[in-house]
């Protein structure tokens, strides 16, 4: 199996954030991670990412055993995630942003250069290279941080909420993006959204958290037959109705 | 980010020349002073500029730094008064000892990070002038070590500390363009997203805590054996605060930085010459004024002043207004 996670639990007090979450991925594929706020996503990410540790449970990457590793191992093992709140390194100018990225893969400064420069032509920034981040658009500011993690040749990569925040347009670039890199990169995708329309669009199976507990596993078009799905993104009034 | 010949940088080393020759400029003993008072200047851009690469670059912002100043200062005095060694042997001790003590700061701030980094930085400067005061046999206490030199040529001084405040800006310059140096501003910049990049924050941090702490041995080191003494005073607060001033005030994180910051100290000087040593003091009241002026109004320094836009602003003030705007405005916009 490329991608497991196996009864994985964490409680913050009394609160369960994941309780007993498991699922698993085959490389190459896009699978989603839906829920209603406050289901426990991006704390499942935080405990891939080694930024939380969870109280039980097993995380396996490649036969690998990730749970005890340090956030850099991780990522050095080759994993990489974007934050639903836009993480970037504010007075440093876009080159050096991606080239930190590509240094995780090489000490060699211009082969990080080079590797930084093809990255950021390929997810469209390129003449944006010494703008600061300060200075750039949102959607600029998300694909940065996209192109970062891109840098460090992860094979499977991990966003968090990435079209939020977006306009229309600059959702539809964004998905063709992260198609492109799907086709040309062969990245593999695990991707927490809630605009059920991009859910649609790019990915192959969908998992649904609720309340911190895996809920449903499935085709996205079969989401609405689901009655469990339904019941957590509408509430007990549907049920009676 | 790249290139190093640029029209300032070039500017810049022209203003400096004259600088080099004052030595030649003045007959006899008139030189003595303007030497000394460079010596001094170098210096402070040399520990500054040590300090620099550990808050400045890696965003660990320390407020003792004098420890490691101190701490080369006592190894070369210890080692000649004490131990009757060549000082090159006290100013390598001192290298060592301060690795030691900077890998210790670097253990501790895998710990402790931001405010309760900065106050284990103050623990250990206090921790080490205790020592420094308590083990009179080998520190004399407070009256401190006195070391007998053979007599050296003020020029030979004058031109070492210029030397080492030119090495250490030009370390510290490469080492901003270097992969370590990335490393290092990607810490201080997000920490989390440099740890999830791949960068290994312990290690880096303490990398640089070892390289500031060696460098700003040296520092201290050479300034022992140019000033002849060493005592307690040499990790009084009010040094490492003076770096930091000076370094804020200069621009932090720049190379530039302690260089424009550190000539502030002739301010001190100035003030001694003018209105004499009794007033000399005042000097601190003024840092502390410039810096809030620094921080209200130009948060990055001295570096981040745009001459080309300063002086466009005040040739437009003193044109027919509609000029004004047109001026006011940046470059290219
Ligand atoms: N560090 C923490 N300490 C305490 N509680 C936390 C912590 N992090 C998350 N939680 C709680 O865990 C629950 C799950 O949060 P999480 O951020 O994982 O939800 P989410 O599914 O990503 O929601 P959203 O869609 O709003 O981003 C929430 O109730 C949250 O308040
Ligand atoms: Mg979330």
């Amino acid at each position: 199996m490329f991608f497991e996670i196996d009864g994985i639990t964490k409680r913050y007090g009394g609160l369960v954030a994941n309780s007993d979450v498991s699922l698993h991925m085959n490389q190459h594929e896009i699978v989603g991670l839906i829920g209603p706020n406050g289901a426990g996503k991006s704390t499942l990410f935080q405990i891939i990412d080694g930024f939380v540790r969870p109280d039980s449970g097993s995380i396996r990457f490649k036969g690998k055993e990730l749970t005890k590793l340090r956030t850099s191992r991780i990522n050095k093992a080759g994993i990489a995630c974007t934050f639903q709140h836009a993480q970037l390194f504010p007075r440093l100018d876009v080159l050096e942003s991606v080239m930190i990225g590509a240094y995780c893969r090489t000490m060699n400064k211009s082969a990080a250069r080079q590797e930084a420069e093809k990255l950021i032509a390929f997810t469209g920034l390129a003449g944006k290279e010494s703008t600061l981040i300060d200075k750039l658009t949102m959607f600029d500011r998300k694909r940065v941080e996209l192109t970062a993690a891109l840098a460090t040749q992860p094979e499977l990569l991990l966003l968090d909420e990435l079209f939020a925040g977006l306009n229309s347009t600059e959702v539809s670039e964004m998905v063709d993006l992260t198609l492109q890199i799907h086709r040309e990169l062969k990245t593999t995708f695990l991707i927490i959204e809630h605009v059920i329309k991009v859910i649609m669009s790019i990915c192959e199976r969908v998992y649904v958290l609720d309340y911190g507990k895996v809920i449903a596993e499935c085709k996205p078009n079969e989401l609405s037959k689901n009655p469990l799905v339904v019941k957590a993104y509408l509430g007990e009034e549907y049920d009676a109705s | 980010m790249q290139n190093w010949i640029t029209p300032k940088n070039i500017v810049v080393c022209i203003l400096i020349t004259p600088v080099l020759l004052i030595p030649f400029f003045y007959k006899g003993g008139a030189a003595l002073l303007p030497m000394h008072l460079v010596i001094m200047v170098a210096s402070y851009i040399a520990l500054a500029q040590t300090w620099n690469i550990l808050s400045g670059l890696t965003g660990m912002f320390s407020l003792g730094h004098a420890t490691f100043y101190a701490l080369g200062g006592y190894s070369l005095a210890v080692a000649m008064v004490k131990l009757g060694l060549n000082p090159f042997v006290g100013l390598a001790a001192g290298i060592v000892l301060s690795a030691f003590f900077g890998l210790l700061l670097g253990a501790i701030s895998s710990r402790l990070t931001g405010f309760f980094f900065t106050i284990s930085t103050i623990a250990l400067a206090q921790v080490i002038r205790t020592v420094a005061m308590q083990w009179t046999p080998v520190t004399n206490s407070i009256t401190g070590l006195k070391i007998f030199r053979p007599i050296v040529s003020r020029m030979v001084f004058f031109y070492v500390a210029i030397g080492l405040a030119v090495a250490v800006s030009i370390f510290f310059a490469y080492l901003r363009r270097s992969r370590m140096g990335s490393m290092f501003v990607a810490i201080r910049e997000n920490i989390h997203l440099a740890r999830s990049l791949g960068v290994d924050v312990v290690r880096y941090k303490t990398i640089s805590s070892i390289i500031a702490a060696m460098l700003a041995s040296v520092v201290g080191s050479f300034i022992t054996y140019y000033i002849q003494v060493v005592d307690p005073n040499y990790l009084s607060p009010l040094i490492s605060e003076k770096i930091i001033m000076v370094t804020i005030i200069g621009g932090m994180g720049y190379a530039w930085g302690p260089i424009w910051g550190s000539v502030l100290i002739l301010l001190e000087e100035f003030i001694r010459g003018t209105l004499g040593a009794r007033y000399a003091p005042l000097a601190t009241a003024l840092y502390g004024v410039i810096l809030i002026v620094f921080m209200l109004f130009r948060p990055n320094g001295i570096v981040s002043i745009n001459l080309k836009r300063s002086f466009g602003m005040a040739i437009a003030a003193l044109t027919p207004a509609k000029n004004i705007e047109a001026a006011a405005r940046p470059e290219g916009k």
